[in-house]
C-alpha cells in the first residue's frame, strides 16, 4: 500500500517533466502576432498574443509552428515571430490595428504623457542643439528622419508583396 | 541503512524508468528532421557551449553580461536622447539624407521589418540613408540606424540591405554603443538626462561622452566581439523575417572585392574587424542555421529603388 503510494507520488512529480521536455517553450517577439487556425496568414485568426507571451511548440510544418498558448488555444504561427529568447518588451505593444504605426510606438505616447515632444526632437536633443549652435539643416533633417513612421499596413503590404516570411506562398 | 536502500530501489528504478521513457518520447515525437535539427542547433550551439563555464563562449558571455549590468539601468528616454545628438553628430560628419523620398521608405519599411523581430521589438527604430560616397553603417543607441549611398552601391539585392539592417539593429539590441562607454563620466549617477544635465559640469560630461561614442562609432569601431554578436544576431533576425542569411556573407564578399580601392577612414573598413575573420565566422552562422534555400532575395524590387 506504501509502495503503491510512493509510486503514485512519483509518477505525478513527473508529469510536469513530460509537460516540459515535449513541449519546447518559445516566446514570441513580434509585435501584432496573431495565433492563425491553419499554416497559412489568410487563415482565420484565434487569438492576437503580446509581445513576451511564452507559448509551447507541439509540431512544426515548414516554417510554421503549432503552438499552445497559455489560455490553452491551439494553432500556427510563423517562425519568425518566435525566438528562444525571451525578447525586451520595453513599452506596451500598441494596438493590432492595422493603420496603426510600428515606428511611432507607445515609448511616443509615453513621452506625451509626460509632456514630451510627441514628435520630432526632445526637449533634450534641442537643448543640446541650441548649446551648440547646431545649423537649423541638421535639426531639420533629424525632425524628419524622426517623423518618418512605418505603419502596420504598409509593411503589411510591404511584406505581402514580397513574398516575405508569412506571405511566402511555397 | 542497507534495508532502507532495498525498498525504496524499485522507486528509484521506476523513476529513472519514467524519465528516460519522457525523453524518449519527447525526442521521438518532434515533428520532422527540421525541427529536430533546429532544436539541435540550439541545444548545440547555445546551451552546450554556454554551458562550459570554461568555454571562450561562456566567458564571453560573462563578459558581456558584467558589462551590461551598468548600461541596462540607463532608461529608454536616456538611451534615446543620446542616440539622437549623436545623430546630429553623424549628419554634420556623414552628410544630410539623400533626397529620394521613395528610396528613404523603401529602406524603413526593410529596416522595420527585420527590427520587429529583434529581440527589442517595441522601441521606435528610423532608417536613413545618407549622401556619403564612404561604405558605412551605424547604430545610434535608441534605434536610429545610418546608412551611406556608397554603401548601398555594394549591395545588390533587398536580401542583402535586410542583413545589413539586421546587423545594425542587432548593435541597438545589444546596446552595444552604451556598453562601450559605460564608464563615461556622465553616466555615473544620472539615471535619466534632463535639459538640466545639459548644462554647466554635467554638460561638459555630456559632450565628452558624445565625444568617446563619435570616435567608437566612426573611427575606432566597437569591440570585434560585438561585431561577431551583431553578424549572428542580424543574420537570425533576416532569417526570421524571411531574407536569405546568405545576403550578409555576400555583402562582405563584396566589400572585400572592393577594399583596395575604397577610402577607409571613417568607413566600414576601418570601424569593423577584419572581413576574412569575418566571413569565416558569418558561414559558421549560416551552417547553424536549418532550411534557408528559397528565402527571400528580391534583386528587382531593390534595383526599382536604389539607382
Amino acid at each position: 500500500m506504501k509502495n503503491i503510494f510512493i509510486i503514485g507520488l512519483i509518477l505525478l512529480l513527473t508529469l510536469p517533466l513530460l509537460a516540459f521536455v515535449t513541449g519546447e517553450t518559445l516566446w514570441v517577439t513580434s509585435q501584432g502576432s496573431r495565433l492563425q487556425s491553419e499554416r497559412s496568414i489568410s487563415s482565420s485568426t484565434i487569438e492576437v498574443l503580446p509581445v513576451g507571451t511564452s507559448v509551447q511548440i507541439l509540431d512544426k510544418e515548414d516554417r510554421w509552428y503549432k503552438i499552445q498558448v497559455p489560455s490553452g488555444a491551439q494553432g500556427w504561427m510563423y517562425q519568425g515571430r518566435l525566438s528562444q529568447t525571451k525578447p525586451l518588451a520595453e513599452s506596451k505593444e500598441q494596438s493590432d490595428d492595422l493603420f496603426g504605426s510600428l515606428t511611432g510606438s507607445q515609448i511616443q505616447a509615453r513621452q506625451a504623457d509626460t509632456s514630451r515632444s510627441i514628435r520630432g526632437l526632445s526637449p533634450e536633443t534641442e537643448a543640446y542643439a541650441q548649446n551648440q549652435h547646431t545649423p537649423q539643416r541638421y535639426r531639420q533633417a533629424l525632425e524628419d528622419i524622426l517623423r518618418t513612421k512605418v505603419s502596420n499596413k504598409e509593411l503589411a503590404n510591404f511584406l505581402r508583396n514580397g513574398q516575405i516570411g508569412e506571405y511566402a506562398t511555397n | 541503512m542497507r534495508s532502507v536502500y532495498l525498498k525504496t530501489s524499485p522507486t528509484i528504478l521506476i523513476l529513472i524508468t519514467t524519465i528516460l521513457s519522457v525523453v524518449l518520447i519527447s525526442d521521438s515525437s518532434l515533428a520532422s528532421n527540421q525541427q529536430k535539427s533546429e532544436l539541435q542547433f540550439y541545444r548545440l550551439v547555445f546551451l552546450d557551449k554556454f554551458m562550459d563555464k570554461d568555454s571562450k563562449e561562456s566567458k564571453i558571455l560573462q563578459g558581456a553580461q558584467s558589462l551590461l549590468s551598468g548600461v541596462q539601468e540607463i532608461d529608454y528616454q536616456t538611451e534615446r536622447t543620446i542616440g539622437e545628438t549623436l545623430a546630429i553628430k553623424g549628419l554634420e560628419r556623414y552628410g544630410l539624407p539623400v533626397n529620394d523620398k521613395k528610396l528613404q521608405e523603401y529602406v524603413n519599411l526593410v529596416g522595420t521589418a527585420v527590427a520587429r523581430n529583434s529581440l527589442r521589438p517595441t522601441i521606435p527604430y528610423h532608417f536613413v540613408v545618407v549622401d556619403n560616397q564612404l561604405k558605412n553603417a551605424f547604430a545610434c543607441p535608441g534605434g536610429i540606424i545610418f546608412l551611406s549611398h556608397g554603401l548601398l552601391e555594394v549591395i545588390e539585392n533587398e536580401g542583402q540591405l535586410a542583413n545589413i539592417l539586421a546587423h545594425e539593429v542587432a548593435h541597438v539590441q545589444h546596446k552595444h554603443a552604451l556598453t562601450s562607454i559605460k564608464r563615461a563620466r556622465f553616466l555615473e549617477g544620472v539615471g535619466k538626462i534632463t535639459a538640466a544635465t545639459m548644462e554647466g559640469d554635467k554638460g561638459q560630461e555630456f559632450e565628452s561622452m558624445l565625444g568617446d561614442l563619435q570616435t567608437v562609432l566612426f573611427d575606432k569601431g566597437l569591440d570585434k566581439n560585438m561585431e561577431f554578436e551583431a553578424d549572428k544576431s542580424g543574420m537570425a533576425m533576416a532569417y526570421r523575417t524571411g531574407y536569405d542569411p546568405r545576403g550578409m556573407i555576400e555583402v562582405l564578399q563584396s566589400l572585400q572585392q572592393v577594399q583596395s580601392s575604397s577610402k577607409h577612414q571613417g568607413s566600414w573598413f576601418s570601424t569593423h574587424p577584419p572581413l576574412p575573420q569575418r566571413i569565416d565566422r558569418c558561414q559558421q552562422t549560416l551552417s547553424d542555421l536549418p532550411d534557408w534555400q528559397g528565402l527571400c532575395r528580391l534583386p528587382q524590387r531593390y534595383k526599382k529603388y536604389v539607382k
